[in-house]
């Protein structure tokens, strides 16, 4: 999302958190629109994990056919409207566009917003729930995954329930993902379009405590477990448990719950991590008036997980980046934060996963004054949960088969919950995609089941 | 079946009979194509043979054939 | 530098950029400005007995989010008294004696009409007349306009009436509201025209308001035709000047209109036949900047070509314009597609499967990329997918060289009547 430019931070703390980049005109997307050269068997369709009809969906915003055009992209993916402001486009449809290297890709993913918020301020439903055939499911997790596979699987005439344990639905598009460039009054159109078609959210309901495991297996039909990960793991380092370290994801759902608090202001950040949740932690603690933040990463840039477009924005906010740097020490006085200890790595050889292994360098040590440090090197597993169904996994990595299908005949699995050990992807496209997947296998598994018998 | 192949066929069907010496005596153009009526000059009972021309490259081929009989095809 | 003056039918023009009987050129002040601008020449906006227009007067079709594709307009010829355009006319070539002004007229088809406003017009010293035989709207339903120039006798007599006390050149416009121009334009020439001007306006509607099913342009709601202009009729304008340039019987020069937009739409028109082109719609869209770049880009084209006279070029592919009949069966082109260059859109595909010969194959390369083939032996050379291709050069339409002697229509019957059945017989 290169529309997005970083950088005007605001003494007013309020404003730095709302929405960057306002979409485009009506003049901008008709220009565009018309740019497309409405490709046969277009490569940006192949590119995208949802497979939207995006020459449709523009030549529609071409010919004003707004509705027409939202319909497109949200039958292929529930989450258009959030993708349109999250996708790493360069790396998917803009990126595959035939243009590049002619003269400049189409600007699908504002095209895509400019058509999902006309379906937003349109305010009516443009699916339908299906005839009911009686069956239930139970989907654990109201995130990307959670909620593609119940829109899916009401249209198809399942009565669905979503357990979730948390406030509000949406997971982490509601929670995690930075309000100036996913507002969550987006995420909120989502889940209210979801309900909208007949599916029950119980909020507040977390399973293994407000519902049992039991209860869920006896009571529906089918589960989809689309839990997600947990929280940031321990770094595994003295002073870990001082006053002023952060898990950044609790750090930026602080930010998605209530009004931003002076408590950053004037301090100064380390941010531990390198991937798209540590760019996003690094942004906030800027917004939220830090007068330094640092990334702190034990690779180099060129290992960096994180997208392009969240680097140059980080960058454009100030956000300082130390590579072949990993820290060894929390310093603290009093019992708060004061300074992290790092040791200076080099690249050895490549690893199991093709990636390069970090190398200390010996009597490398030094010290940053530093006075909050967030954690944003990845996160665990709701290991527990998932013993609790009783399903395969490896270290917590739930394991299923291609029709998603888990070692639990009537579960299912899809999201971030199956990402690791090469399975998967932890993208919210991808997220939906499985989402639908998993609706159309438990379908399938339906109609076998009625063909057996 | 790929036009060109017709053509082809229609095309090998011409110069067989222009090699045999047979020569045209009528042709007639309706909705169906070219019908060419063949006449064999060296058969005592003037065998007459019919060919229908239905792909407009044959339709052409024919047509420059008889307006430049000198040429070699 | 080329020289870029022109003699069109006597009247003489530093340039062959003119501006064309419309609102740009209703007064003084505005065929002044032009002038300044490097305009050669200019057609003053009609007159005749003054008229009254509505609100609004205009209207655009834009394609594919670009403005002002075509123009519409149902505007009238001038609403101004004959004096007070007299007067201006004067000052105007006092100022501008080297430029051309041309006065554009028209009035009822009647002998005395004419002859009273040619002599009033020509002296105030106007380089030439211009006879309007061609707006369609608004004036035809008098009896004028078009409807004059539909009726070949009508424009043969207006211009022998207008021919006799004329003393300055006169050239004739027309209306592509006919079925054959040549005839109308062959009328014109037996009147005595000393040159002919065409096109006048297409009669069109710009369209309909989808919301309040109004026609566009609408005055109160109601709507009229109006005269259709601009880049997209440019084609039919280009045909119409070539039908005429290669006609035998029409030996006067021409003046091309119709969607002029720049010295490359000009340089096509003297092509076909036109000494010299008339502007609207372009100037009307930007203003009358635009013929810096048609005089410099038309300069530089000559010049690059080596010659030394735009005059040179008028008419050079008036011998090539012939008739579908004369036409060689036996050329034959084929499309390659450059691997190298193709984006993979595959417009050229899908194009030629659902609407042409089925001839293009998606393919994958030895190296496992997608490629597209052209399958020579299928391929009929319609061209369609060199024109949607999107990239220069990705398509080429390449000739084969000739295995079978050229042959045309013409010759093809002329020669088929030696074996035809006579099917009365039958």
């Amino acid at each position: 999302m290169s529309s997005i430019t970083g950088g005007f931070i605001s003494p007013n703390l309020k404003e730095n958190f709302e929405e960057i980049y306002k979409g485009m005109t009506k003049t901008d997307a008709i220009i565009e629109a018309n740019r497309c050269l409405y490709c046969y068997d277009a490569p940006c369709i192949k590119a995208c994990p949802t497979g939207i009809q995006i020459p449709n969906f523009i030549k529609k915003i071409a010919s004003n056919n707004l509705k027409g055009s939202a319909k497109t992209i949200l039958e292929a993916n529930p989450l258009g409207a959030s993708c349109a402001r999250v996708c790493p486009t360069e790396e998917l449809c803009e990126g595959a566009c035939v243009l590049n290297g002619v003269s400049m890709p189409i600007n699908i993913g504002n095209l895509q917003r400019y058509a999902t918020d006309y379906a937003m301020k349109l305010d009516k439903p443009l699916f339908e729930a299906g005839v009911s055939n009686g069956n239930t499911v139970a989907i654990i997790g109201s995130g990307p995954a959670g909620l593609s596979a119940a829109r899916e699987l009401s249209r198809l005439g399942y009565k669905v329930t979503i357990f979730e344990a948390e406030k509000e639905a949406g997971g982490l598009g509601r929670y995690g993902i930075v309000s100036f460039r996913l507002p969550k009054k987006v995420v909120e159109w989502e889940v209210q379009q979801v309900v909208e078609l007949g599916v029950e959210i119980k909020t507040n309901c977390r399973v293994g405590f407000d519902v049992s495991v039991g209860e869920l297996v006896k009571n529906y039909d089918r589960i989809v477990l689309a839990i997600g990960m947990s929280k940031v793991p321990e770094l595994g380092i003295e002073g870990e448990q001082l006053d002023g370290v952060y898990d950044a994801i609790e750090f930026i759902k602080d930010t998605k719950i209530s009004e931003p608090t002076e408590e950053l202001r004037g301090k100064k950040v380390a941010v531990i991590g390198a991937g798209n949740t540590a760019i996003d932690a690094a942004t906030t603690a800027m917004r939220l008036g830090a007068s330094n933040v640092q990334i702190i990463y034990r690779r180099t840039q060129k290992e960096m997980t994180a997208y392009q477009f969240e680097y140059e924005f980080a960058k454009q906010d100030g956000v300082e980046f130390r590579w072949l740097t990993s820290p060894i020490e929390v310093i603290g006085e009093n019992g708060k934060v004061t300074g992290l200890k790092c040791l200076k790595m080099t690249l050895g050889e490549a690893g199991t996963d093709g990636r390069q292994k970090p190398v200390p360098v010996d009597s490398s040590e030094f010290t940053i004054e530093v006075d909050v440090v967030i954690k944003a090197i990845g996160q665990s597993r709701y290991k527990e949960l998932i013993e609790a169904f009783d399903l395969e996994n490896v270290f917590g990595v739930v394991q299923v088969d291609e029709s998603f299908n888990t070692s639990q005949k009537k579960i299912y699995a899809c999201g971030d919950v199956i990402f690791g050990n090469g399975q998967g992807e932890a993208m919210v496209v991808s997220a939906v995609e499985q989402g639908k997947n998993v609706a159309k296998a438990i379908h399938e598994s339906f109609e076998l089941q009625v063909e057996i018998a | 079946m790929s036009e060109y192949i017709e053509f082809q066929a229609e095309k090998r069907k011409i110069d067989g009979y222009f090699e045999d010496g047979y020569e045209i005596s009528i042709i007639t153009e309706d909705l169906s194509g070219m019908h060419i009526e063949f006449a064999s000059p060296f058969a005592a009972d003037r065998e007459k043979v019919k060919l229908l021309l239905t792909t407009p490259e044959a339709r052409k081929y024919i047509a420059t054939r008889l307006l430049y009989p000198q040429v070699m095809y | 530098m080329a020289d870029l003056s022109i003699n069109l039918g006597g009247i003489k023009s530093p340039n062959p950029f003119w501006l064309a009987s419309a609102p740009p050129t209703n007064s003084g002040y505005q065929v002044q400005r032009a002038f300044e601008a490097g305009w050669g020449g200019a057609v003053w906006k009609t007159l005749g007995d003054p008229i009254l227009n509505v609100s609004s007067r205009f209207a655009a079709v834009s394609f594919n989010g670009q403005r002002v594709a075509g123009f519409n307009n149902i505007e009238l010829i001038t609403d101004r008294p004959l004096e007070v355009n007299l007067k201006e006319i004067y000052e105007t070539k006092k100022r501008f004696p080297n430029h051309a002004i041309i006065a554009s007229l028209m009035v009822e088809p009647k002998r005395h009409k004419w002859h009273e406003i040619v002599k009033r017009v020509q002296g105030v010293g106007v380089d030439g007349f211009e006879l309007n035989f061609g707006c369609p709207h608004g004036m035809a339903e008098r009896g004028m306009g078009s409807a004059s120039g539909q009726v070949p006798e009508l424009v043969e007599k207006q211009t022998f009436w207008v021919k006799e006390v004329a003393e300055v050149p006169v050239i004739v416009k027309l209306t592509p509201n006919i079925t054959d121009i040549t005839v109308t334009a062959q009328a014109a020439v037996n009147g005595g025209a000393d040159a002919i001007s065409m096109i006048n306006t297409i009669n069109s509607l710009a369209g309909v308001d989808l919301d309040t099913w109004n026609t566009i342009p609408h005055v109160g709601g109601k709507g009229a035709h109006g005269g259709y202009c601009g880049p997209a009729v440019k084609p039919i304008a280009l045909n119409m000047v070539g039908e005429c340039a290669r006609n035998p019987y029409i030996n006067v020069p021409i003046s091309g209109i119709g969607g002029v937009s720049n010295w490359q739409d000009a340089a096509e028109f003297l092509l076909m036949g036109a000494t010299g082109v008339q502007v609207c719609t372009a100037a009307m869209h930007h203003g009358f900047s635009i013929v810096e770049d048609m005089i410099d880009g038309l300069n530089n084209y000559l010049d690059e070509k080596g010659i030394a006279s735009v005059m040179d070029i008028v008419g050079k592919t008036v011998p090539k314009y012939s008739e579908w009949g004369d036409l060689d069966l036996n050329y034959k082109v084929v499309a390659k597609i450059n691997n190298d260059v193709c984006i993979n859109c595959n417009k050229c595909h899908i194009a030629c499967e659902d609407t042409s010969h089925q001839c293009i194959d998606m393919l994958v390369g030895a190296n496992g990329k997608p490629m597209l083939k052209v399958r020579e032996e299928d391929c009929v050379g319609c061209n369609l997918c060199s024109i949607v291709c999107p990239v220069d050069g990705a398509i080429e339409m390449v000739k084969l060289k000739n295995t079978l002697p050229s042959m045309t229509w013409n010759q093809r019957q002329e020669m088929m009547e030696r074996y035809a059945v006579n099917r009365i017989a039958r």
